[in-house]
């Protein structure tokens, strides 16, 4: 490697990805597409960790699949912020004593919405320039 | 297979990692792997997911180690760089960094990948052959480990076969014991000319076979013993799933038809499903045909089921439910003895012995030597594996010298060590999965080969070599381990640039032969000895087998082995075929005689009987199941076994003769120590017979037995259907074998010829595992010092060029060209000589743990030994030569010029 790649900014690979909780805005740059689909999938209620990956498979179409040593590695991260949080499971009588639910917190829902607006806003953006076929009428 | 990510996890992830997340990983693993629908889904699912859990463990271990680590510090703003990206994303920058890094590099990156693929892929091969032939569960079984194996024990025989009455009542009186007891042995048979006419091997089984193995019916329906199991009960055949494909392409109107078997008409009943290949799963029957038509298809040998004392069975037994193996054993042994009770001359001095089906291999009889010769396998793969990774560290750290500067640039300006050791990490990971990738392309390749080897026998071998999934498994978790051998220790090596060295090193500052490369070099040779010296040794051992003297003159010998018995021709008309075929060939020019025998030394088959000698009892443990054959007149004269008394065989030994036996050396003085065994009796095959002569000892079951008890009988006194017919010619034998044909054909149109060779081919038998041992490891040794040769040359190449400017200043300062090669040979010749040395220990050790494997009478056979290491000291100061004469030529003017 030449050291004139090293030096040569290079927007992509020097975009934080992780946003701070507490300042993002539209203009933000993105939290990771991973991080995303973790925290949308708890968006309708608590999950333990093999939900999240199937809700996360089912959503997508399967277009989108997380290794499940990489969702361990995402959660871990999310409890460290405080995005998640461990909580009760619904009926834990009936539940496997080895899987943990999940829940999104305040700040964690907050980040989503953020990212959320950020994407519809991005969209806007393209739609304006007809990249999506016709504007809509 | 989840036992492979499970040991990886605990293994690799963070200790803090594992123990909070550890078991809910592994629980949503699994349920994740149950959901997945098929194997080739479950296969790519796995192997994603132990991608995953590589990925992951770097991550966290990242996160872990990196400096400055607390908990993770909020507000990691941008501008920061990589230090507050999420893990994911960073070993993903990793990986790309690192192809892109492969791709800039193509001839490196080709040259390790090519290597590794070599080392990962022989490995995988060598241990796709292990697995197939030893580890993997019996195929299309249900609970294959619920499973036994049972036979019968006689002095001088571990695992003897069951006859067929024994059988009955083992079913009959282990209901406690036993689920389900079945019999199967293989049968070979002559088809009917509408289905090919030809000779095929299947299996004759009892009818519950299918039951007690837990198998179900692809197509119809297997036997129902009710129907076949009673005296002259319905002919029914199920066929084999390969041969169903292969000769009725897979139709399934075949069920209900009848194909013709020794001429008599069998139904189809039913297919077996795929993969079913019966209690050993290396050979692939063509059909299975109920027990009960034994007669049917073994003519000529009526009675055979009823006699307590025929013993041609194998039986396969299911154990009761939550009845242990130890308690089987007690229950057998109690079973045993009540049938001693019942029938003590039938169980005289043997006993009865039960094998667990997963502890059985290939066949218990064999005893370690598959196993012995698997270690020694995988052990030589395994070195090739190290040699290639050795070449490949030091291609590694001789680059990790020009990245010095590189990694110095970047820790100047502020990248973390951790970041910089994981990124070498990394690209050590991607070049062995890549090299894996490769490496399971040359498997296959490899798989290929193997699957084209055939041992000369008549059984439908069918050894399943394919790479299936935890041979896949083994390949990544053999190039996993491969990068922490061989980029760990460059990756440190990098790693401890500082900023200012990195870019002091930007002057181009060199430096004498470090010692990491001098062990490299130690390493190398001594690696390459060891494959060198076990191929040596291997080659040397078949050298002996085929020196050894079998007794018998192979050469300027023809056979032909024919089955009239296939037809269901009696005795009379297959003596008379046998004497007109000898008679028209005696009489062609260059034949010097003619005569057959039933089976032959050193072949596939071997058959004992019970021999007693009237008046004398054996000392107890004494084995009086003794070899022998059956044979016709002329066939000492033919075979060039030499009579050192008495007479062979001769045409007046008829039906209605005196019964005779010749007996060889070894039985003669086993029996009759310091007397003349000619004129006195023994008792075997229901009948006295007369010793008339006695043979020259020959080797009959292998090349290395010691002298064994043998003895010959008329075959017309004890007359069995299937022969070989043997003649012996004045030159080439093969120039007789159309004559051979066309006389046989002439005799009989219609008797299936199974074979027609020389006897000197027949020997091939005898040496195939020889043969096969000595080429593959052959190969082993040849890839080893080209690999070893390779390394050597990187190795001084690369020293020489650093060492550029010390060479020219010397040679400014008058050193002569060739004092300047002479110093380059000697330090590698020095280092080549350690490595010769610890070589020469290793490979002693490696050999004389497979001693037993080996023809020669030592395993560290002198004449390998002492040939062997010059050959490779002279290949490695080769190697080094070509670096050396560079070094001659520097010139001190441009070196110093550039300084």
């Amino acid at each position: 490697m030449s050291p004139s790649s090293i030096l040569r900014p290079d927007p992509y690979r020097f975009r934080p990805i992780m946003a701070d909780s507490t300042s993002g805005t539209a203009e933000q740059p993105a939290i990771s597409p991973q991080l995303f689909h973790v925290l949308l999938s708890l968006a309708d209620g608590a999950r333990h960790g093999y939900g999240i990956l199937l809700e996360v498979q089912e959503r997508t179409g399967g277009a989108v699949s997380l290794g499940t040593g990489t969702l361990y590695s995402i959660v871990k991260r999310l409890r460290e912020d405080g995005w998640i949080a461990e909580t009760e499971a619904e009926d834990p009588e009936r539940e496997d004593p080895r899987r943990r639910h999940y829940r999104l917190t305040e700040a964690g829902r907050r980040v989503l919405r953020l990212e959320a607006e950020r994407l519809r806003a991005l969209v806007r953006q393209a739609e304006a320039k007809a990249i999506l076929g016709r504007a809509r009428s | 297979m989840p036992a492979l990510y499970r040991v990886l996890a605990a293994v690799l992830l963070p200790p803090a990692f594992r123990v909070e997340y550890g078991e809910e990983l592994l629980s949503a693993l699994a349920a994740r792997l149950a959901a997945a629908r098929g194997l080739p889904a479950r296969t790519a699912l796995y192997l994603a997911e132990v991608a995953d859990l590589v990925r992951t463990a770097a991550r966290e271990w990242w996160t872990e180690l990196r400096p400055g680590r607390g908990p993770r510090r909020r507000g990691d703003g941008p501008g920061r760089g990589a230090r507050g990206r999420p893990p994911g994303e960073t070993a993903w920058q990793d990986v790309r960094y690192a192809l892109r890094r492969m791709r800039r590099a193509p001839g490196f990156s080709a040259v390790v990948v090519a290597t590794l693929a070599l080392g990962i892929g022989l490995n995988t091969a060598a241990f796709g052959a292990v697995y197939a032939l030893l580890l993997r569960p019996l195929a299309g079984v249900e609970r294959p480990d619920r499973l036994v194996q049972i036979y019968r024990s006689w002095p001088g025989i571990a695992f003897g076969p069951n006859s067929i009455p024994h059988f009955e009542d083992l079913r009959a009186r282990g209901g406690e014991v036993f689920d389900g007891v079945a019999a199967w042995s293989f049968v070979t048979v002559g088809l009917g000319a509408e289905d090919g006419g030809d000779v095929v091997t299947g299996q004759m089984v009892s009818a519950d076979f299918f039951d007690v193995l837990g198998v179900g019916a692809a197509l119809g329906r297997f036997f129902v013993p009710a129907e076949v199991e009673v005296e002259g009960g319905r002919p029914e055949l199920v066929l084999g799933h390969d041969f169903w494909r292969g000769r009725f392409g897979a139709d399934p109107r075949v069920v209900g038809r009848a194909i013709r078997i020794n001429g008599v008409p069998f139904e189809v009943v039913g297919v077996a499903p795929a993969g079913f290949k019966g209690a050993v799963d290396i050979y692939a029957p063509a059909f299975w045909a109920p027990l009960s038509a034994q007669p049917l298809l073994q003519p000529g040998r009526e009675g055979r089921a009823e006699n307590r004392n025929s013993n041609f069975m194998q039986v396969v037994a299911r154990l009761r439910d939550g009845v242990t193996i130890e308690a089987t054993r007690a229950g057998v042994a109690a079973l045993f003895e009540g049938l001693v009770r019942d029938h003590p001359e039938a169980y005289e001095g043997s006993d009865i012995r039960l094998v667990p089906q997963d502890e059985a291999g290939i066949r218990p009889s064999w005893g370690d030597a598959p196993r012995r010769f698997a270690t020694l396998l995988m052990a030589v793969a395994g070195l090739l594996l190290l040699l290639a990774c050795a070449n490949v560290a030091n291609l590694l750290l001789s680059r990790a010298e020009q990245r010095r500067r590189e990694i110095g640039l970047r820790l100047s300006i502020g990248a973390g060590r951790g970041r910089i050791l994981r990124q070498l990490l990394t690209e050590g990971v991607v070049l062995a999965l890549v090299s894996g990738a490769a490496g399971v392309g040359l498997a296959s390749l490899a798989v290929r080969v193997m699957n084209g080897l055939h041992p000369p026998t008549e059984l439908p071998l069918s050894i399943d070599f394919s790479l299936s999934l935890p041979v896949l498994a083994f390949t990544v978790a053999t190039a996993l381990a491969t990068t922490l051998v061989f980029a760990l220790v460059p990756a440190l090596h990098a790693s401890r640039a500082t900023a200012t060295g990195g870019l002091a090193r930007l002057a181009g500052r060199g430096r004498r032969m470090s010692r990491t490369t001098a062990v490299l070099v130690v390493a190398q040779t001594a690696l390459a000895l060891v494959l060198l010296l076990s191929g040596g040794v291997f080659l040397r051992s078949l050298r002996a087998a085929t020196a050894i003297a079998p007794g018998f003159d192979a050469g300027h010998v023809l056979l032909a082995r024919v089955s009239p018995d296939l037809l269901g021709w009696d005795r009379t008309a297959t003596e008379a075929f046998a004497v007109r075929v000898a008679e028209r060939m005696a009489a062609e020019p260059g034949v010097a005689s003619v005569s057959w025998a039933d089976v032959l030394p050193l072949g596939a088959s071997d058959q004992s009987t019970r021999v007693a000698v009237p008046g004398r009892d054996p000392a107890s443990e004494e084995p009086m199941s003794l070899g022998f054959a059956r044979i016709g007149p002329g066939y000492f004269v033919t075979m060039g076994i030499r009579l050192v008394r008495g007479r062979g065989v001769e045409a007046a030994d008829d039906e209605n003769a005196e019964g005779v036996v010749v007996v060889n050396q070894t039985m003669a003085e086993r029996l009759w120590p310091g007397l003349d065994p000619v004129g006195r009796y023994v008792e075997t095959q229901g009948r006295l017979r007369r010793v008339v002569g006695v043979a020259a000892d020959a080797k009959y079951g292998a090349l290395d037995e010691a002298p064994t008890p043998f003895f010959y009988m008329a075959l017309a006194q004890d007359f069995r259907a299937g022969i070989t017919l043997l003649v012996r010619t004045g030159g080439e034998p093969s120039a007789w074998a159309s004559t051979l044909r066309s006389t046989i054909r002439e005799v009989a149109p219609t008797v299936p010829l199974r074979e027609l060779g020389t006897l000197e081919g027949h020997l091939g038998t005898a040496l195939f595992t020889s043969r096969l041992a000595a080429g593959g490891l052959g190969v082993f040794a040849i890839l080893g010092v080209a690999l070893a040769v390779l390394g050597i040359y990187g190795v001084v190449a690369h020293t020489v060029s650093r060492e550029t400017r010390e060479i020219g200043i010397r040679v400014a300062l008058g050193a002569e060209p060739t004092g300047v090669s002479g110093m380059v040979l000697v330090r590698s010749g020095r280092l080549a000589l350690v490595g010769v040395a610890v070589g020469l220990v290793l490979a002693a050790l490696v050999v004389t743990a497979v001693r037993s494997l080996l023809y020669t009478p030592h395993a560290v056979d002198p004449v390998a030994f002492v040939t062997l290491p010059p050959v490779l000291l002279v290949a490695a100061l080769l190697a080094s030569w070509i670096p050396a004469r560079r070094a001659a030529r520097i010139d001190p003017a441009v070196v110093l010029k550039e300084t």
